[in-house]
Formats: C-alpha cells, sequence, structure tokens
C-alpha cells in the first residue's frame, strides 16, 4: 500500500497525559524553544572520553551528562555503591548537594549509566521546580523529562516493549 | 515509560523542533524508532 493512515499504538489517556505534561515539563525545566537545545546522541562526538569502568571514566561520565542536563556541576557528587538487595534512592541531599548514588555493577555499559544519570538529574531539575514527589506519576513523569531535557535516547533504549515502569 | 510512549513523546519532541526526519532518530532502538516515525507522522496531520 502505497497509502496508509498514521496511527497512534497509545491509549487515549496516555496520549492526553503526555499532551498535558509536555508543555508544563517544557516550562517548568525552563526549556524555552526546544529546538534551541541539542539531542544527545550515544556518539563519540557527545562523548570523546574513553570509556572504561574505571572511577576516572565515570566521573568524566558523569561531568559530561551534569552538563548536558544543565545542572550546576558543583551542586552534585556521584556516590559509587556496592550492589544493594535494595535500589538505592534517585538522590540523597547532603548539606547544600545531592549525592547521586549509582551501582557499580551498573557500570558495564556506559549507555546504562547515561541513563541512569539523567533520571536522577531530571528529578533534581524537577525538585528545583517543585515537583510534588507525591504524584502517582512521578517514574514516568522523569521518563518524559528526560525526552524534554535531549537526553531520553539513553532510557528508551533501555525500556521495556509494554508495561510502564 | 514503554516504547509507544516514548515513541509519541519523541514524535511530540521532533515537532517541536521542527524536524519531519530527525537525524537522532537512528539511535533509537528498532521498535521505538518505528513508533516514533508513527507519531511524527500521526502529528503532522
Amino acid at each position: 500500500m502505497l497509502f496508509t493512515k498514521a496511527r497512534l499504538h497509545i491509549k487515549p489517556e496516555i496520549r492526553e497525559w503526555i499532551d498535558e505534561q509536555w508543555p508544563w515539563l517544557v516550562e517548568k525545566l525552563n526549556m524555552g524553544d526546544l529546538a534551541e537545545h541539542l539531542v544527545i546522541e550515544p556518539t563519540d562526538e557527545f562523548f570523546p572520553d574513553k570509556w572504561e569502568a574505571s572511577r576516572e571514566a565515570v566521573q568524566n561520565l558523569f561531568g559530561t551528562v551534569v552538563e548536558y542536563a544543565e545542572v550546576e556541576r558543583e551542586r552534585v557528587l556521584l556516590g559509587l555503591l556496592e550492589p544493594q538487595e535494595e535500589m538505592p534512592p534517585a538522590l540523597v541531599k547532603q548539606d547544600d548537594k545531592y549525592l547521586l548514588p549509582v551501582e557499580i555493577s551498573e557500570l558495564r555499559d556506559p549507555t546504562v549509566v547515561v541513563a541512569i544519570l539523567s533520571r536522577k538529574l531530571a528529578l533534581l531539575r524537577l525538585l528545583d521546580a517543585g515537583l510534588d514527589l507525591k504524584r502517582d506519576d512521578l517514574p514516568l513523569l522523569m521518563d518524559l523529562a528526560c525526552v524534554v531535557m535531549g537526553l531520553g535516547i539513553f532510557n528508551a533504549n533501555a525500556a521495556v516493549p509494554q508495561v510502564p515502569r | 515509560m514503554n516504547w509507544p510512549m516514548y515513541g509519541y513523546a519523541f514524535g511530540k519532541l521532533a515537532k517541536a523542533r521542527g524536524e519531519t526526519k530527525p537525524a537522532w532518530i537512528k539511535h533509537l532502538r528498532e521498535d521505538t524508532k518505528i513508533f516514533t516515525r508513527e507519531a511524527i507522522k500521526w502529528l503532522s496531520k
């Protein structure tokens, strides 16, 4: 068939949720014109530092993602943890800084590290914007915020087919 | 979010950036890429 109708594969209520949250996120994250922001790609151009599972390489990657997330570098610290039974918190407030805990078992794949850090940094920016942490849709909102911030490719490639996380 | 949700979100991102064939789409996994292309088409109606 030469001509096929475009169709969406999401329920109308999901589309409405995204349509409602999108302008709210653009405003709250102070993004302005999205065409003026980069869409971050998993390429050497965006991540020129050589990757290896070392503290130096992880810190370099952390600095790069913090920059792309438009968060002030001095506000955040990377915390590398041994694997835990329970998932570590997304953010830990330490005086005037935020610690971003990452389990060392996640360091095998740098794209996964970028996905994890992007989500944590999106949450930090949403906290700065006065987000209510009790919102039921918080996990979805963090994913959507990553897309708005231009960091969504990494989380999308780590996403699951159908069941919302 | 799941793949179809990401597809729609990326469709909105492309529209907001004035892109009909965004170069960055090639970095998405194949299934999400298909959902994104469908969303771009749907949003351009």
